[in-house]
């Protein structure tokens, strides 16, 4: 305000960094959900309080927070949506859009958020876990609506009335766009509730929210959050409920690999100095602070550093033994004239697979354009099959993939089901197969039973 | 800059103290860091892998290793390191994986495919042999990149480094801090207060008895909850503070994997630094020589004072004049400023800014002198060219005289 404009009768609502603050109300009448802040004299609540501070207000306030507006247009590519997708958006709808839809990977959660934005009409950010999900998203979008799109990550800023992000430069960059969105789609938001990933979402004024995900269930049980920063559940349908209909037909294959007697000696030889170390420092593994107390135990002699170094060489072997390798090869040339998707824990193996094998490989390294290239390449068949880490666990859409090959991963349910989830849209009369290839007696195997703890692997 | 994992730090009864290298173990990280040093400057040429894989031969004891890592880091970031020039490696890639694909759907159940025959095919197309090509492939990768430059730093700077670069990365981690600051120089909290500004943190202010301030820092969001992002913000102040005469500052910190909430302290400012002569700019400087030849009643000296009302804005005067009655009057020198920071002032002012000021504005700004008018204890000079001081006389007695 300059200081020759008149003084404001009205309390005025603005947005600044992520909050939202009243000027102009009385000191002694807190207005619901709104804090005094003496920093700066007035009523400060977190933006995504907006609505139900704007309601509480009842129109008696001068709103220069929302920046938000109305799209000139809906779907421009009209899509029949199938039955449960129409479901979910009635449910949402109910929920005075927020909520959170839960459907299995691969059911096309991704058309609900399009739904959505058509419904809502008003300027949108969706916020999606990897650049290859914000790609996804962007070309989706672009195609739906007919309209240009913006792109904030991976070293773009570009941003327009729809606008695709991660969940990284959420956090950085809702501070000033938190304003400028009506509608926000949290994309795989099972991410959300992590502390910095809240805030993205705290600092967001949008008076409507969605969450989508397959699996909202996490292991620190920060799921509750999710409440709060979106709203409930308000649609769920399983895996199982749908495999056939919907998604395609699949079988799980596990192959236990023998590792080479070399190999066997080297694992025994690594695990055995490791577990000497724990066990001679009383180090329980299982404890909730046990690989916080082995780090630093190991970090305090030589014989801590050879215990840290023999830990990482036999989940080496474990993860990616030579002879884990060959079985993969034979596996990569059985699927010759398939599309497979090659999982690893680590990128070091992925860049390993792709140099032996010769076949692309994604990473974090990777950039945009390559991406989209080696994505459309298998799915056109240029490529028969695509090395990753983590990068293509979640979201990404590639109908024609068939096979998985799992060559080593964490312990988390959520990434094996997330992995699966990869092969299993349903394009013709596609079957789907995935395999788990387990180094035998060695640390794997429990690993691999605690993953498969999903009704998906029954 | 370094990161939380190369603090060397230890909690005590939920304080966060920085740990102090011993004499020895200084002269150790010297060694150390002379090793990376010569490390980088033997690996011009070789990737980024190959000088880590260098930097890891250095023998370093386990209770040295955090040090270390934090020093090759710092010898890290004066190396710059490029990709290969002349290659274009996905377009290397997409052709030499096209091909395999294409050749392992050609072959029958039994054979698999052999990497090498792919290889041999391509070289010759690429102008290579298949050993390059091999090597090409990913030669984009950041491990893969090539050091080019190394800026060359005595062993004893990089420690010199890592020790000033301990707190601001326990910093990182702050959710506030509080700050006692001394200053005699009003330049010095003007670039405290505007690095705060550019920062977007907030603060809060209290005048102390002893001429210094305590300042509050902290961002929007922290009225509700305890978070973490402002510690960049924060860190990235750390060097004004470092600025000022004298600072103590007081941190809360979310520490370790589960978070812990600690203190932290620590002190310094140029007072430990070196002793250094309180420095007016030339213009006001030129001011006050010549106000001093008019003989008047007025005593100018360089203000320690910072003018604040809460929730509407701050201002930093550069002198102080003081009347033989006892009176006084600030004065800010806004030059050619911005017409923006002029308003601001005058808002301030019209807000309940009780102390007397003289706000002197360049003519550039085309700001007119009758914004402000007599019912306030303040007064806009606006100059053309260079400031009179007979013109500063004449509107520090029309404040007294509104008093």
């Amino acid at each position: 305000m300059s200081a020759t404009e008149p003084a404001p009768d009205v309390p005025q609502l603005a947005f600044a960094q992520g909050t939202i603050e009243l000027r102009g109300a009385p000191e002694d009448a807190a207005p619901p959900r709104m804090t005094w802040d003496q920093r700066s004299r007035c009523w400060r609540a977190p933006a995504h309080a907006y609505a139900d501070v704007k309601r509480s207000l009842d129109g008696a306030c001068s709103d220069g927070a929302a920046a938000f507006a109305e799209l000139p247009h809906g779907v421009r590519v009209e899509r029949e949506p199938r039955a449960f997708q129409t479901e979910a958006l009635a449910a949402w709808h109910s929920a005075q859009g927020r909520g959170v839809v839960v459907l299995p990977t691969g059911a096309g959660k991704s058309h609900v958020g399009v739904l959505a934005i058509d419904a809502v009409r008003h300027s949108t950010l969706v916020v999606a876990p990897t650049l290859d999900l914000v790609h996804q998203w962007y070309e989706l979008l672009r195609l739906a609506f007919a309209a240009p799109v913006g792109v904030v990550g991976g070293g773009d800023y570009v941003v327009e009335p729809i606008t695709v992000t991660t969940y990284d430069s959420a956090y950085l960059h809702m501070d000033h766009l938190g304003d400028r969105f009506g509608l926000v789609i949290f994309d795989e938001c099972h991410h959300l509730p992590s502390g910095s990933y809240a805030l993205a979402a705290q600092g967001a004024l949008a008076p409507w929210r969605l969450g989508l995900t397959a699996t909202p269930e996490r292991a620190d049980g920060r799921e509750v959050l999710l409440g709060e920063l979106i709203g409930d559940v308000v649609y769920r349908r399983d895996i199982v409920e749908m495999t056939g209909e919907y998604l395609a037909e699949y079988e799980v294959q596990r192959v236990h690999v023998e590792l080479s007697a070399a190999e066997r000696e080297q694992y025994d030889r690594a695990r055995a100095t490791y577990r000497g170390f724990v066990s001679d420092y009383r180090i329980r593994m299982s404890a909730r602070d046990g690989w916080q107390r082995f780090v630093m135990l190991s970090s305090q002699s030589r014989a801590g550093r050879a215990a840290m170094l023999a830990y990482q060489e036999q989940r080496r072997l474990a993860f990616a033994a030579p002879s884990k390798i060959d079985v993969l090869g034979g596996l990569l040339h059985r699927h010759r004239d398939d599309r497979a998707l090659v999982f690893t824990e680590d990128n070091k193996t992925a860049y390993e697979i792709s140099r032996r094998f010769l076949i692309p490989v994604i990473s974090h390294q990777t950039k945009v354009t390559e991406r989209a290239e080696i994505l459309q390449g298998l799915g056109d068949g240029t490529f028969n099959a695509v090395a990753t880490s983590k990068v293509l666990n979640e979201g990404v859409d590639i109908p024609a993939a068939n096979v998985a090959i799992i060559v080593s991963g964490s312990g988390s349910v959520r990434e094996h089901v997330q992995r699966l989830g990869r092969v299993l849209r349903k394009l013709g009369g596609k079957r789907a197969v995935l395999y788990e290839l387990v180094a035998a007696d060695t640390s794997e195997a429990f690993t691999s039973e605690r993953r498969r703890d999903h009704v998906a692997y029954r | 800059m370094l990161t939380v994992d190369h603090v060397l730090a230890r909690v005590r009864e939920g304080k966060l103290a920085l740990t102090k290298l011993h004499p020895r173990m200084l002269t150790r990280a010297a060694e150390i860091a002379r090793g990376y040093c010569d490390a980088a400057r033997a690996c011009a040429g070789a990737t980024r892998a190959e000088f880590r894989a260098r930097c890891a031969e250095i023998d370093v004891e386990p209770q040295e290793r955090r040090v270390a890592l934090g020093l090759e880091k710092l010898v890290t970031d004066r190396c710059k390191f490029e990709p290969e020039a002349d290659v274009d490696p996905p377009a290397l890639r997409r052709t030499v994986f096209a091909r395999a694909a294409e050749m392992r759907r050609g072959l029958g159940a039994e054979a698999e495919l052999a990497r090498e025959e792919v290889l041999a095919e391509l070289g010759p197309a690429q102008g290579c042999d298949p050993e390059r090509l091999d090597a090409l492939l990913y030669s984009d990768l950041k491990d893969a990149h090539r050091l080019v430059a190394f800026t060359p730093t005595p062993p004893d700077q990089v420690v010199a480094d890592w020790r000033r670069g301990q707190a601001q990365a326990v910093l990182l981690r702050a959710t506030g801090v509080e700050v006692m600051v001394h200053n005699d120089e009003p330049s010095a909290y003007r670039a405290l207060f505007h690095k705060l500004k550019f920062l977007r943190l907030m603060y809060h202010l209290a005048a102390q008895e002893d001429g210094g301030y305590r300042i509050a820092i902290d961002g929007p969001f922290s009225l509700f909850r305890s978070v973490t992002k402002y510690g960049l913000q924060l860190a990235l102040l750390l060097p004004s503070l470092e600025r000022c005469r004298r600072f103590e500052l007081r941190a809360d910190v979310l520490w370790g994997p589960q978070r812990r909430p600690v203190t932290f302290a620590i002190d310094g400012g140029r007072d430990q630094a070196e002793a250094c002569p309180v420095r007016l700019p030339d213009e006001v400087a030129t001011l006050v020589q010549q106000f001093e030849r008019l003989r008047s009643d007025w005593r100018a000296a360089p203000a320690t004072c910072l003018l604040d009302l809460q929730g509407v804005g701050l201002c930093v005067p550069d002198l102080t004049f003081v009347h033989g009655s006892g009176a006084h009057v600030h004065l800010e020198v806004m030059g050619y400023w911005s017409r923006d920071a002029v308003w601001r002032r005058v808002e301030l002012v019209e807000a309940g800014l009780g102390e007397p000021i003289v706000f002197c504005v360049s003519q550039r700004l085309r700001v007119s002198e009758a914004v402000l008018d007599d019912a306030v204890p303040a007064a806009l000079y606006v100059y053309k060219g260079v400031m009179s001081a007979k013109a500063v006389l004449a509107k520090l007695e029309a404040i007294r005289g509104r008093a």
